[in-house]
């Protein structure tokens, strides 16, 4: 009954259309990047604020819960709807609204690609820093609500330090502008509380992003290490020496390989490690910025550093990284991604534990890394028809993130906790902690209805 | 639902579920390789328009092991979703996983076509094929072009035949492509045979649609053997890729009319009229046959690169990345079709080109009509009728 209301309202408000109730509709909402599901009973596609302000008031009346999604390439389970309930699609919610170069911003829809924004600033000669991998189909209100990273937020910082503003609608459908093109709002940040939040405190409608002017120039190295440790060290002796390159990526010698085979870049093989080690600014100041990586890189006991002829050479680089999670299918059928950070100065040492509990589990592990941040994603792979795969592969997944926490880390730098690292977060946070996040939390979703089971462990003994 | 600590054991491949319909949906190891991890949505023009999962390789293979395991029952729904696919290739391009997603995908056609699930303008499509043996399903006076042919020297018998197409054949919209190709042909002396309503069909539109060709390709087959035919070329794109992988190899050689074009300019046989004022600009799209799913890219470049009154300008997606012109789905979806090809005719407008050019009748014909309904002031040539209209004719140009 509940059901049935439920549904002739949402097409009242969106045009029955844009309201999706069939079984096979449904099932492919069940699913995002991650191995999580959950079984929605309806999918609503809002056309404009208004729209996503009403659905969010019936919902809320009904008392029934809402997942938000863009693109669906979560990689925590942070799409999936695990109460039930309702899908809300930000997809038709796909416009580039505004750029404004005077006061360096743009203003987007939550559903425009991250690649589709950056696409838009290239002939101003501005770009978008936060470049998640997945850029080419992630959208922009996903990025806000992981606070996503990419390989050039070593520098430049994630999407939280270039959100300047957000249309939200919360959980009873008002609908608010927190931050804007002003500097420095007074009041409390609700805007850093905002972005991260994972869809769990309100559904941005509008973005208000920072656009930066494109670096004079760039230079791309391809650093080669026999060593795997070696490769750690270099990254904080590059640091340590001043140099903040724009970008500072590993990938160990089982990616390589995928990757090779998914994109034929022509990466060196056989060897443990690569960085990708990219440099911008003055064109005038990078000869010398290279020469100090180079030579840094040597004395780690790097074996080989090639650099980018051309814009063309870049660009596959890059390709291979940015293709890196999928073309993992080239070993094995499937595998878990990890997203845990680290000190930078440990990143060898959680390098070597990643390889140990893989050891233990008996499980294949690949490594790609944000090296510069301490941004690990160690990737299990394996066959899913393989009889408990899945609770050692978690198992596996649970240890890397202690072992990251024991290192003065935490357990996720970009893809969120999902529900995927709920029984992760004790390891970090405190009761304390939490209760305050709850405290947050049921400051603007007293009933618990959007995008509810995420982040936050249960209350014990509830 | 089977779940286990709140995953779906269809994610994780559980043998004990119900496998009563796995004979409908074969490559069922390979389904499992795809990691979900979205990167073919960008890559899909049915996504870019209708913005759903159910109209992206990642949802289209994940209905097909929700049949597989006996998650959700074969519907028309489903089959409509399948076939709604412009067969374009751009997602296994775009897979960083390398999974085979045109093999999943007209592997699953080719069991469901035996059910009632098919859509039925597909199961028409059979029928009109094998009543007019081309893919409009219309009378032989398609071929009409053939009647205006004073000009062009066409033999009976001769080791050259010049495989039009169906587009070319029978929409009067592009015509002047097969008759522009026939023309030069004749002016470069090439003896050629032209089949006319020998000609039938090479089967794709089946063979995509999952259905068998057979009578199709053994009546071409038995054709060009009766001519002495030892080589074909051909204008359409899925023709040729046809021709190369789907019919029985060593009847004859084939090859695309934009190769021989490039190899007659590259040889001296082709050469150019002195360039007259400013240059046209134009870009070229890539028939998705032509390029990604056959490698011919360089083949038209170099022809207009090497046109001195030509200057060519590529869209942001060209080559191995070219955009479809959504021509595949127009049986299933008119509107879609015509949104796809709006997208490109856009994006070849952004490039400031004045005509775009393209290697495909299929593409042409449904360029045009979008840009013609945008409103739109872009001539679309075949590459065939700009060199026609570009190269230097010896003996004098027959007719303009």
């Amino acid at each position: 009954m509940r059901t049935k209301q439920l549904v002739e309202g949402l097409s009242d408000i969106v045009g029955r259309e844009y309201v999706q109730t069939q079984p096979e509709d449904l099932f492919l909402l069940e699913y995002d990047a991650s191995l999580e599901r959950g079984h929605p009973c309806a999918a609503v596609f809002p056309g404009s604020t208004e729209e996503v302000s009403l659905v969010m008031r019936l919902t809320h009346e009904l008392g029934i819960p809402v997942t938000p999604r863009g693109s669906g390439t979560n990689l925590s389970g942070g799409s999936i709807p695990v109460r039930g309930g309702v899908v809300l699609v930000t997809t038709r919610l796909s416009r580039i609204l505004d750029i404004d170069v005077g006061n360096r911003c743009a203003l987007v829809e939550p559903g425009v690609f991250n690649l589709a924004l950056q696409k838009a600033l290239i002939p101003l000669g501005y770009y978008y820093a936060p470049d998640p991998a997945s850029q080419k189909v992630s959208t922009m209100g996903g990025n806000v609500g992981e606070n996503s990273g990419g390989p050039h937020c070593l520098k430049y910082g994630v999407t939280m330090n270039h959100v300047l503003g957000v249309e939200v609608v919360i959980p009873n459908g008002e609908v608010s502008w927190i931050g804007g093109k002003a500097p420095d709002m007074p009041g409390y940040d609700l805007t850093g509380l905002l972005v991260g939040s994972e869809g769990t405190l309100g559904i941005v409608t509008k973005i208000l992003v920072r656009i930066m002017a494109k670096p004079e120039a760039v230079r791309t190295l391809l650093v080669v290490f026999g060593n795997l440790g070696d490769a750690g060290r270099a990254v904080s002796a590059i640091i340590a020496a001043g140099i903040i390159p724009a970008t500072l990526e590993m990938m160990d010698r089982t990616v390589i390989q995928a990757v090779e085979r998914a994109t034929h870049a022509g990466l060196p093989q056989d060897v443990a490690a690569l960085l990708i080690v990219e440099v911008d600014g003055l064109e005038d100041d990078l000869d010398r910025q290279v020469e100090d990586i180079v030579s840094i890189c040597r004395r780690e006991g790097a074996n080989e550093v090639k650099a980018a002829k051309n814009q063309t050479e870049r660009d596959r680089l890059w390709a291979s990284r940015r293709g890196a999670f999928g073309a993992l299918g080239q070993l094995m059928p499937s595998y878990l991604v990890l997203d845990g950070t680290v000190p930078r100065t440990a990143l060898p040492m959680a390098l070597e534990q990643v390889a140990e509990i893989g050891r233990l589990y008996g499980l294949q592990v690949g490594n790609v890394a944000h090296a510069g941040d301490g941004n690990l994603h160690p990737l299990f792979l394996f066959d899913p028809q393989e009889l408990g795969i899945i609770e050692r592969v978690r198992a596996a997944g649970l240890d890397i993130l202690k072992a990251c926490a024991q290192l003065g880390g935490t357990i996720t730098g970009e893809h969120g906790i999902g529900t995927e690292k709920i029984r992760a977060m004790p390891l970090i946070f405190s009761q304390a902690d939490l209760n305050a996040m709850r405290a947050v939390k049921h400051a603007f979703d007293s009933l618990n209805l959007l995008n509810p089971g995420k982040i936050l462990p249960p209350v014990l003994g509830k | 639902m089977n779940r286990l600590n709140g995953v779906d054991s269809r994610m994780v491949g559980d043998n004990s579920q119900s496998t009563e319909n796995r004979d409908l949906v074969p490559y069922y190891e390979e389904m499992l390789r795809c990691t979900r991890c979205g990167y073919c949505l960008a890559a899909c023009p049915t996504y870019e328009i209708l913005r759903q999962e159910a109209a992206t390789a990642r949802g289209r293979i994940q209905l097909l092991r929700g049949i597989a395991e006996g998650s959700i029952p074969v519907s028309s729904s489903v089959a409509y979703a399948l076939w709604r696919c412009v067969d374009c290739g751009a997602c296994s391009a775009h897979c960083p996983g390398g999974v085979r997603i045109e093999e999943i995908l007209t592997g699953a056609k080719q069991r469901l076509a035996t059910t009632q699930a098919m859509p039925a303008p597909l199961r028409e499509l059979a029928v009109g094929l094998n009543n007019h043996h081309n893919v409009f399903d219309v009378e032989e006076r398609c071929h009409s072009w053939l009647e205006n042919m004073e000009d062009v020297s066409v033999s009976d018998h001769a080791p050259t035949a010049y495989f039009v197409g169906c587009a070319g054949n029978c929409d009067p919209m592009v015509q002047s492509a097969p008759h522009s190709f026939a023309r030069i042909l004749s002016i470069l002396d090439e003896p050629f045979v032209l089949l006319g309503g020998e000609e039938w069909c090479c089967g794709y539109p089946l063979l995509a649609a999952g259905l068998p060709a057979d009578d199709l390709i053994e009546h071409n087959v038995t054709v060009l053997e009766s001519r002495d035919v030892r080589r074909i070329i051909i204008s359409c794109p899925q023709g040729y890729y046809t021709w190369k992988t789907s019919y029985p190899s060593g009847v004859v050689d084939v090859l695309h009319s934009s190769d021989f074009l490039a190899e007659a300019v590259a040889s001296g046989r082709i050469r150019w009229q002195d360039p007259v004022g400013q240059p046209l600009v134009v870009t070229y799209h890539d028939p998705c046959y032509l390029g990604r799913k056959s490698g011919v890219f360089d083949s038209p470049r170099e022809i207009l690169r090497s046109i001195p009154g030509i200057e060519l300008r590529e869209m942001s997606n060209n080559s191995e990345s070219a955009m479809c012109c959504g021509g595949n789905v127009m049986l299933l979806d008119k509107s879609l079709t015509a949104a796809i090809a709006s997208r490109r005719v856009d994006e070849a407008k952004a490039t400031g080109a004045k005509g775009i050019v393209t290697s495909c009748p299929q593409c042409q014909r449904i360029l045009a009509r979008a840009a013609e309904y945008m409103g739109v002031d872009m001539r679309i040539w075949d590459i065939s009728e700009l060199v026609w209209k570009e190269m230097k004719c010896p003996h004098g140009r027959y007719n303009e």
